[in-house]
Formats: C-alpha cells, structure tokens, sequence
C-alpha cells in the first residue's frame, strides 16, 4: 500500500532517555525531560538566551522540553515512568520532534514508532495510536504554527527498528541478505529498559524476546549517587550531565579534572552482568544465531562486555541512538514511500 | 530357406555354448555365417574384428541414449532459480519481510 504522495514518513522514537525522530528530509534528537512552563518565572529571558529552547502548548497545558527543561531543573522530569505511555509529557516529545521535522505545508502525516517488548500489547498499542493519531495543531514559541493529520500510526518492537536500519537502505530496499536470511538475537540498551529481540529470517519471533526494566538510566543514577559522595557533586537531577560524564570517563571538580573510570566501570560490570544473564535465559549460547547484534545508546559502553560473552557481536555503527528510529523510517518508507 | 544344423555332443559343445544364450538365434547364426565367408573370401582377421566393431559402434548412440534415460528416469531436478542482478533483492526474503510488516501495519 502506498499513502501518496502527500504522505510525509515520521518515525518517531520516544525513548526515556531521549527522544529521536527522523523523515527522509533530516532527523532530530531531544533529551527527554519535560517540564511545566508555568512554573519558571523568566520563560520569555530563557527562551532569548537559549535559542534551541522549546516551549510549546500540549492540550492547554504549556511545556518546557528537552534541554531548556533540563535547564530549569528542579521543576523539570526525565519521565522515568514506565505508565507513561499516552501521556501529556509524551505528547509533549511527540510535538517536540514534530515540530522540529513537519513542515508547514505537510498534511498528512504517517507515524512509524516502536514499543518496548513487555509494552507491545494491544492496550499499550491503543495508548499510543490515541495520543498520535488525529489533527495535531503545535504552538511552539518562536516556530510558525503547524497543523497536520496523522492518519495512520504503526509500532513494531523497538529492536526491531535496529535490524530493519541495517539490512534495509535509505529506500526501504532489502540490501543485506546475509544478515537478513539468519537467526539474530538483537540487544537494545535503552535508558530504562533493555530490549531482546529474536528474529528468524526477518519473521519476529515472540517466545525468544523480552523486556527488563534495566538499563543505562539506572547506572547513570548510582554513578550520580557516587559522584555526591565521593566529589560532592549534587547531579541526582541532571542525568544528561551524569551521561556525558559517563562517556569521557571524566567530571570537573572545583576547576580540576578527575578521572571517573573507577566509579564506572564496576557499575557497568554489572549492567552487563544483568544484561547477558538475561540474554542466556533466552539464547542459550546464541550457537545458533548469525549474530548478536547490540544497539540502543547505551550499547557503545556495554558492546565490550557483551562481546565477551558472544563473540559474534555486532553493533549498529556509531550512531546507535538512532538506529532503532533509521529502521522504523526505512521501514515505513519501503511499504508508503 | 530354413537351414537345420545338428550339434554333435562332445564336439559341437563349444558351439552350443555360445549359441544358447543369444537372444536372436538366427541373426547371430546369420552373421557367424557371414563373418565365416568374408574369412573365406580373402578378408584377413582384421577386417572381421572391424566389421564386428563397425556394427558395434553403429548400435552405441541407441545403446547410450537408452542407458542415460533409464538413469535419469527417477532422477527430480530441481528449477533453476531466476538468477539475481547484483543489488536486487532476495525475492523470497522480500516476501518474508513484507509479511512482517504486513502483520505489524495490520493493513
């Protein structure tokens, strides 16, 4: 089936720790906090100084979202929620993204997103075609206002998006037949869950996939609870902060570089633990499988851990975050493009 | 013209013994006659042997033909698959993955 032509392809990824989007024209990536605006008392001199700041109106309600909420801290939320499916700050990522990647003079609007596994049931599904189906009017301050119809909405498991990034093309054409013709076991390392996926020659394959409720955003937490105690650094609600922290290995303190390894490295030791004994309840050795394929963003610091246990790992290149989102476009773009 | 030849025991055994297991008795009599009087002619052993290889061969191509076809009468081949250019899909592949996303648009 194809949409037409006046049908613009969003994928949409609304992760816990970040939001990602993508149409064939460009893609976007946004922190997922939320917070209400009227509770900052300056929103007119923020926004000024923050010119990517994003201040926008969901249902009446008016919203700061990804860094300018993160900004105004105390009042903002990285929703960490795991019933937050459908939300008003969901919606508000959802307006974030689109406003970033609808243009004015699109109509229509076919969505393409994913659910954790555990999530993928019909009364999640439901949530989440109610919160983006319809007409969409976004008043975001300092943008031209946008309306648009979403007609139709789609989900898929959100490793899923992963494999389809790797053995599909920007046209959505089935370019890896060796990948796509195996047994693959893909491991998405989000910020609140981890995803295992089991695919058959591209058939999705229920009984060996999973959810856990395990994922960067707790190791980013305990790495904040030691970076209070040891460097009296009081980051517990700044977890983007802790997460670039984590990824050089390095904070500041009182003007002096510190290195952090020894904070993170056990607390990712044990990420990893979780993360392969659950992969071993459902793949066994994974002998039988072409590869294990390892994505999500917090899949770069845990891929040398998991290689160990599996040495036929594969990552996704150097963009993780968004191959889950790469794959949902190419995907949708194959069946309406 | 029926010809009646009468094989002596104990000194036409020899004889017998080809002459039993032939499957046409009169042409093999007919050309053992035959390859008698060209000996007879003048024609050496050598053009005997010829002679005898020269229908041999004639009879080889039927002979051949017969052999490969009941070798190759219960023998299954398999179609040959449409062969690919370069960047073109896998078509069954394609046919997997678009029941995929078939089952996951639910369209």
């Amino acid at each position: 089936m194809n949409t037409g032509i006046d049908t613009t392809v969003l994928a949409i990824d609304l992760g816990y720790g970040f939001s990602k989007a993508a149409t064939n024209r460009g893609r976007v990536l946004i922190p997922s906090m939320v917070g209400p605006a009227e509770v900052v008392r300056f929103e007119s001199d923020v926004i000024a100084e923050n010119g990517h700041g994003i201040a926008l109106e969901v249902d009446g309600r008016r919203f700061f979202v990804g860094e300018q909420a993160e900004l105004q801290s105390a009042s903002a939320s990285q929703t960490l929620d795991v019933t937050r499916t459908g939300s008003a700050e969901q919606k508000a990522l959802f307006y974030a993204v689109a406003s970033e990647l609808v243009k004015t003079t699109d109509k229509t609007v076919a969505i393409v997103t994913g659910l954790p596994v555990l999530d993928f049931d019909d009364r999640h599904k439901t949530s989440m075609r109610e919160m983006l189906s319809g007409e969409h009017v976004i008043e975001r301050t300092g943008k031209r206002k946008r309306s648009f119809t979403v007609d139709r909405v789609y989900i898929i498991p959100q490793a899923m998006g992963s494999l389809f990034a790797l053995v599909l093309d920007r046209r959505g054409k089935l370019v890896d037949g060796d990948l796509a013709g195996g047994r693959v076991g893909i491991v998405d390392v989000g910020t609140l869950t981890t995803n295992f996926v089991l695919v058959d020659r591209l058939r999705y394959v229920e009984t060996g996939s999973d959810s856990i409720t395990t994922g960067m955003g707790e190791l980013l937490q305990k790495v904040a609870k030691d970076l209070k105690r040891e460097h009296e650094l009081d980051w517990g609600l700044h977890l983007g902060r802790v997460d670039r922290a984590v990824r050089k290995r390095a904070v500041e303190v009182r003007g002096a570089p510190v290195n952090i390894s020894g904070i993170v490295d056990p607390h990712l030791e044990a990420l990893a633990d979780t993360v392969i004994s659950r992969a071993r309840t459902l793949w066994g050795a994974a002998a039988d499988l072409r590869a294990v394929i390892v994505t999500g963003g917090g899949s770069l610091e845990l891929v040398p851990y998991i290689r160990r246990a599996y040495t036929h790992t594969r990552t996704v290149g150097d963009d993780p975050q968004f191959a889950n989102v790469t794959g949902y476009l190419r995907a949708g773009l194959r069946r309406f493009g | 013209m029926i010809i009646h030849v009468r094989l002596r025991p104990g000194h036409d055994d020899d004889i017998a013994e080809w002459y039993e297991p032939q499957a046409d008795k009169a042409a093999a009599v007919r050309d053992a006659i035959r390859a008698y009087m060209r000996s007879q002619n003048g024609e050496g052993q050598d053009a005997v042997v010829r002679a005898a290889v020269i229908q041999a061969m004639s009879e080889l191509p039927n002979l051949v033909t017969g052999a490969v076809r009941d070798a190759l009468a219960s023998y299954q081949f398999a179609p040959r698959q449409a062969e690919r250019a370069p960047g073109d899909e896998d078509p069954e592949l394609a046919a997997r993955l678009d029941a995929q996303l078939d089952d996951f648009f639910g369209d």
